[in-house]
């Protein structure tokens, strides 16, 4: 199936009601809610339109040549360093760029494993439960989860979720719309060993049809899930689920190979067009009435701070200073166990089973923090990159013993990860990088992080609890990766945050800039707060609650 | 070391490799370097980028990575030499010389032999000693990569690497896909 022919062609010369730049799990929503609202929507999206017949399950271009990551037109490399004294280089070897993201219709939610966790109400709140944290940013949403409640329930239904309530869940006003997955021996190992030390396993719940649902098929269980697109459009990305039903409103332009490089202000301090380079690398603009930023944490700050103009000499958007601050990724540990019996965790999705048993901060640990812990194949799941990354003890990595445990791993192993909290900080954040520049001038995002003492506190806590669960489980041999300050992440959170305050936060709890009255930044820059790891059924949620807002706004002629 | 442990880390939990730069670098290549190799994925098709020696001594560096096993074919059997040969010619045509020049070095470092004419002992013994050169993790790497990589690629013979870990190339699976899924 080939990308669908546009239904609409909008001239860039004309004002539509909306450009969205992004069409990624936030973008991919807000432009079918605002279509189906009845609003002209052009969605700019630097990544090629690929579909599910252009998925595959080739690990060398998924994997190795980081198919999806890369621009499709040209070099954009990124920068790493850990602190502010330290010169950002491009990370060694190559490897996965700092801000890690598929650059393709879908966005992120097209790679993406699936897991999909409401946050509860203290992660709302959590400032004003536990008392400030000093030298941080930790603050409270002005939002509380009851707001935000019956737009997880419709993310939840309109996209297509899994699941069954665990013990710990938060109030739900509808239950899940599909049961939830079939259990893995992953998940019912992670049950059995919590079930021995007293915690509560659950079913996971996920963005991926367990049974056909909404015109889609269910998933086949086909195992080249995280990291790769599905080719049965059983994972609920939006490009499954919502792009579509934008698309068919007739309403709703997406423009693929797009890639927004300036949000222009007029002198009246409002946006009015977006600067783009197209498909052939020529310069565009397209106007709008307003203008909506979905392109993730890590993008969205990099345009506000690249659209610098003399109106905002600090970048668009950013006179509280915090546009870019306050990156969380969620902390990340992992442990591996081999059974003596098949496990084949190579087979079917990531994640049957959680244990959310760690989730609240609790100060006997000593630290800030919570979590989830989870078993899964991790990059174990297909052949090439079991080989090259299983480090079970096998030293060195070559040789017959290698090869024993390679050859015997692949169906026996079992992956643990701990997801964790993540303080936000002003240290940790984008900048444009001052140097490096991408082949059209753009300037490269430099990400700034090093993990709060309280996040890698709480990645060990739960990597030890991760191995005592295997153990109890019945594992006969298991290892850890070192737990260490993390230099690259998936989740983009916390760098655009909403808040009341326009000193303390980017935009209001409507989304819209505290400076520019009609543009509006909605995606996982929006997050105050990191919850416990699996930030976007979150994201999802407040995409269609500021499509409401903004819809309402727009209907009143308030944009 | 720690950087490289917490990419490792963090890719458990996002899904992309540590260390691979190189692939990346290469981009788009990888498509060209497939049909070349599967053009000479026959045995008995002559080598294209390198010479039958240089073939055999990769063989036999690879044979060390991933060896023969119970009876079980090792990587040069399993066609990683076919896979390599298609990537010089195609996104490792960058560090062929480096490689090259690192399989003579293996036979500076044989004593009065050359590295082919050691036994498989000895040869782990010289391999030991390079084991941490960008040589050596290049060699290792492609190695893994054509043994389990798609045969369309050119290694994998008769999917004879995905065989030796039990893995099956197949769209749709039913539970019960593991042995403990029932004491769920
Ligand atoms: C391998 C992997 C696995 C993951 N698994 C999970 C999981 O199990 N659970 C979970 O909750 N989260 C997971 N995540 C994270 C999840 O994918 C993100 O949280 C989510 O997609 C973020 O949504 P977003 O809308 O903020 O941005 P994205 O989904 O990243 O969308 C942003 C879009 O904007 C486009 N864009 C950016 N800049 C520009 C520009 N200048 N011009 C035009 N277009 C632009 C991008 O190409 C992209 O399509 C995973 C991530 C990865 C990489
Ligand atoms: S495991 Fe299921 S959801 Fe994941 S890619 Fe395969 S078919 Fe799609």
């Amino acid at each position: 199936m080939p990308a669908p022919e546009p239904r609409v062609r909008f001239p860039t010369r004309e004002a539509v009601d909306f450009v969205i730049v992004g069409s990624g799990a936030s973008g991919g929503v807000l432009a079918r809610e605002l279509a189906t609202a009845g609003f002209d929507v052009v969605v700019l999206e630097q990544g090629p339109y690929r579909t599910a017949a252009d998925f595959g399950h080739d690990e060398l271009k998924t994997f190795l040549n980081g198919e999806m990551s890369q621009h499709p037109g040209w070099a954009d490399p990124q920068t790493f360093r850990e602190s502010a004294d330290q010169d950002a280089t491009v990370p060694g070897g190559g490897g996965p760029p700092p801000a890690m993201y598929a650059r393709t219709v879908g966005g992120a939610s097209v790679h993406f494993s699936g897991n999909y966790w409401r946050m509860r109400p203290l992660d709302f709140k959590e400032r004003s439960l536990l008392g400030p944290m000093s030298g941080t940013g930790f603050a409270d949403w002005p939002i509380s989860y009851g707001e935000l409640e019956p737009y997880y329930t419709r993310a939840e239904w309109e996209l297509g979720v899994s699941g069954a309530p665990g013990p710990f869940d938060p109030p739900r006003s509808k239950p899940y719309p599909l049961p939830p997955m079939p259990v893995k021996s992953s998940g019912a190992l992670l049950e059995r060993g919590a079930r021995e030390l007293g915690l509560h396993a659950q079913p996971a719940p996920v963005a991926i049809l367990s049974k056909p649902y909404r015109g889609r098929p269910a998933c086949v269980h086909c195992g080249f899930c995280m990291g790769f697109g599905c080719e049965m459009n059983a994972k609920s990305s939006t490009l499954a689920s919502v792009l579509p039903e934008a698309e068919a409103t007739g309403r709703c332009e997406i423009r693929p190979l797009s890639t927004v490089y300036h949000v222009d202000v007029n002198d009246k301090g409002r946006v009015d067009q977006v600067r783009y380079y197209d498909a052939e690398g020529v310069e565009q603009a397209q106007k709008a009435r307003a203008v909506i930023l979905a392109a993730n944490g890590a993008e969205t700050p990099r345009l506000l701070l690249m659209s610098a103009s003399t109106a905002f000499p600090d970048g668009l958007a950013n006179t509280s200073g915090l546009v870019g601050k306050y990156l969380m990724g969620n902390g990340h540990s992992v442990s591996h166990a081999i059974f003596p019996e098949p496990v084949n965790d190579w087979k079917s999705i990531q994640v049957t089973r959680i244990i959310h048993d760690f989730y609240e901060t609790d100060p006997q640990r000593g630290h800030y923090g919570g979590g989830g812990i989870d078993a899964r194949p991790l990059i174990n799941a297909t052949p090439v990159m079991h080989a090259l990354t299983l480090s079970g003890g096998a030293v060195p990595r070559w040789g017959r013993e290698f090869r024993r445990e390679v050859d015997f791993g692949f169906g026996h192993h079992v992956g643990v990860l701990g997801s964790t909290t993540s303080v936000p900080l002003e240290r940790n954040n984008i900048t444009l990088d001052p140097v490096l520049k991408d082949a059209k001038g753009r300037p490269a995002i430099r990400m700034t992080y090093r993990d709060h003492d309280d996040d890698l506190a709480m990645m060990k806590f739960l990597q030890d609890r991760g191995v005592e669960i295997m153990q109890a489980a019945g594992a006969t041999k298991t290892w850890r990766e070192p737990v260490v300050p993390q230099n690259f992440h998936a989740h983009l959170l916390g760098t655009c945050r909403m808040g009341d305050d326009p000193s303390t936060s980017v935009v209001d709890a409507g989304h819209r800039s505290h400076d520019v009255p009609n543009l509006f930044i909605c995606d996982g820059s929006s997050l105050v707060s990191s919850g416990r790891g699996q930030p976007t059924l979150t994201i999802q949620a407040l995409a269609f609650r500021a499509s409401e807002l903004i819809a309402e706004a727009a209907r009143k002629n308030e944009i | 070391m720690s950087k490289r442990s917490s990419r490792r880390t963090f890719l458990a939990g996002s899904g992309h490799l540590a260390g691979a730069g190189w692939l990346a670098l290469h981009g788009g290549a990888i498509m060209a370097a497939a049909r070349s190799a599967a053009a000479a994925a026959d045995l008995d098709e002559p080598w294209v980028n390198i010479s039958a020696t240089d073939a055999a001594r990769l063989g036999a560096v690879a044979d060390q990575v991933y060896p023969p096993l119970d009876g079980a074919p090792g990587a040069e059997a399993i066609g990683a030499v076919r896979f390599m040969d298609a990537a010089f010619g195609g996104f490792m045509a960058g560090p062929l010389p480096m490689v090259l020049a690192g399989l003579d070095d293996l036979d500076q470092r044989s004593g009065a032999d050359d590295f082919l004419s050691l036994g498989f002992d000895d040869r782990t013994a010289v391999l030991k000693q390079v084991e941490a050169t960008p040589f050596f993790g290049i060699v290792h790497m492609l190695t893994l990569c054509g043994v389990f990589a798609l045969p369309s690629y050119g290694g994998n013979r008769d999917q004879q690497g995905w065989k030796a870990i039990g893995f099956e190339s197949r769209h749709v699976w039913q539970p019960p896909f593991g042995a403990y899924d029932a004491s769920a």
